[in-house]
């Protein structure tokens, strides 16, 4: 791993690290416990990485888990500025998670499929569009857009993960494993100026 | 000055910096938890120092004790003492020297601080490396006995008594340290069984070694947390601890349900920055 990228996971470290000691403190209770969740599998994946290689996100666990990444985030939103749907949304999102985590490990490699991209289109779209509504019924300030950045920077390096586990790579694995201590950086970044503005 | 900036090169392995590092940062760490008046840069200066002498001079005189073990293996066989660079009756002097030194130092400060120091000098070179370390795998518990007594001799001299925080400190390390040794004697079985050095591995076999890394990760782990609760650290800090705890525990178990070489090691190494980082969160967020 080249330096730049140790010196870029360290800092995707200490940024989800600083926000989950203070820059989460006023989203309330029920939301703090989402957004720490996903902080924390930001900050424990840039830890993993610099310790053990980027390309230990290609083990199964660690894929597993950093597929959970969007679930906190979106649950979070969702107990934030929809409560009355927080049961349903997070029993939803459990459901299709269990599911998945049991057919990966039967092998049952299609219906594994099937559910992450249910799981992954529901949250990446909840994560996506709700902020952009929010923004514009002005409930939230423009800054807030930070959220649907994130999760678009999330989505392409999830893509070029996927593209590369099912051998239809999009780009070289040299030159992803290069770009994702970046992406995952910028995206840290951008959850954290949105969730942080409110 | 090229005799004396040969020697400090050779005597630096024996210190094991980064080990006696991470032990000197528990002791300012358990100091620092206190909310003692931390702006007295002579008393930190003096727990930083007295603590580096006593732990270097305690790892030099189980390097000294160590070498004919040292010498069977092959990661260590390269050391200053089994490659006979350096004098072994010299090595002693030396250790016992700095040891002392570092006792003393700590004695000035305050009594309990120097008693803890001394008791953690004691149980790492007589109790567990000339005692019990070639008899039994279960050596590593007071060598973790050992490793505690630096966070709670600077909690003591914070608030000078041992108390229920410094205690559940001392327990982190305890059982943080199975974790750091066992996977570490997992990747280096075949070194350890060429010197007839008793390991969990050995005696137990891997499965139940792994086992254990996990148990002992996850008290480490609560032990962090709750003292953390109880020195009322902040809602933040705890969540981050609580997140690296969980990587913690996350890793143990893969080891355990997906166990390979790489993940083992990558153990081994998270060990370590779980417990540096926490004794950082711990420093930031003492009030």
């Amino acid at each position: 791993m080249v330096n730049v990228n140790r010196v870029i996971l360290l800092l995707v470290a200490a940024l989800a690290g600083i926000e989950i000691v203070s820059g989460i403190e006023d989203c309330g209770t029920i939301p703090i416990a989402y957004y720490t969740f996903s902080y924390g599998i930001f900050l424990i994946s840039a830890l993993l990485m610099l310790l053990m290689g980027v390309d230990i996100i290609e083990h199964d666990v660690a894929a597993l888990a950093v597929s959970t990444l969007p679930l906190g985030f979106s649950t979070g939103l969702v107990a934030a500025f929809m409560l009355e749907y927080h049961l349903a949304y997070s029993s939803l999102v459990s459901i299709l998670y269990a599911g998945l985590i049991i057919q990966k490990f039967r092998h049952k490699d299609k219906s594994a499929l099937v559910l992450q991209v249910l799981l992954h289109g529901l949250t990446g779209l909840v994560l996506f569009i709700l902020p952009l509504v929010l923004i514009m019924q002005e409930t939230v300030e423009m800054s807030y857009l930070g959220v649907s950045i994130g999760t678009g920077l999330v989505a392409i390096g999830g893509m070029a993960l996927a593209f590369l586990k099912s051998g239809k790579p999009i780009l070289t694995k040299d030159q992803i494993y290069t770009i994702f201590p970046g992406v995952l950086l910028l995206a840290v970044f951008a959850f954290s100026v949105g969730i942080g503005s409110r | 000055m090229t005799i004396i900036s040969t020697k400090i090169k050779h005597y630096w392995p024996l210190i094991k910096s980064l080990q006696t590092g991470l032990l000197v940062l528990t002791g300012l760490t358990g100091f620092v938890s206190a909310r003692c008046p931390v702006y007295n840069l002579t008393t930190i200066l003096s727990v930083i120092g007295s603590l580096f002498f006593a732990v270097s001079g305690s790892t030099i005189l189980n390097m000294v004790w160590d070498r004919d073990i040292d010498a069977k293996m092959n990661r260590t066989k390269h050391r200053p003492l089994p490659s006979g660079l350096i004098d072994p009756q010299q090595a002693w002097i030396v250790g016992l020297g700095i040891s002392a030194l570092g006792l003393l130092w700590a004695a000035s400060l305050d009594l309990l601080f120097a008693g803890i120091v001394f008791a953690g000098l004691f149980f790492d070179v007589v109790v567990y490396t000339i005692w019990l370390k070639r008899k039994t795998a279960w050596s590593i518990v007071w060598g973790g006995i050992s490793g505690g007594m630096p966070i709670l001799a600077g909690r003591a001299l914070g608030i000078g008594a041992i108390d229920e925080v410094g205690i559940l400190f001392m327990f982190g390390i305890l059982f943080w340290i199975p974790t750091h040794i066992l996977t570490f004697s997992i990747k280096y079985a075949a070194d350890y069984a060429d010197a007839d050095v008793p390991t969990f591995p050995s005696s137990y076999g891997v499965g139940a070694t792994r086992i254990i890394i996990s148990i002992s990760s996850f008290i480490a782990a609560f032990s962090m947390l709750l003292s953390g609760v109880m020195m009322d650290l902040g809602a933040g800090y705890l969540r981050l601890i609580l997140v690296l705890a969980a990587g913690l525990l996350g890793l143990a178990m893969s080891t355990i349900f997906t166990p390979s070489e790489r993940i083992n090691f990558g153990l081994f190494k998270y060990a370590s920055l779980f417990m540096m980082t926490s004794m950082f969160v711990v420093i930031l967020g003492a009030r």
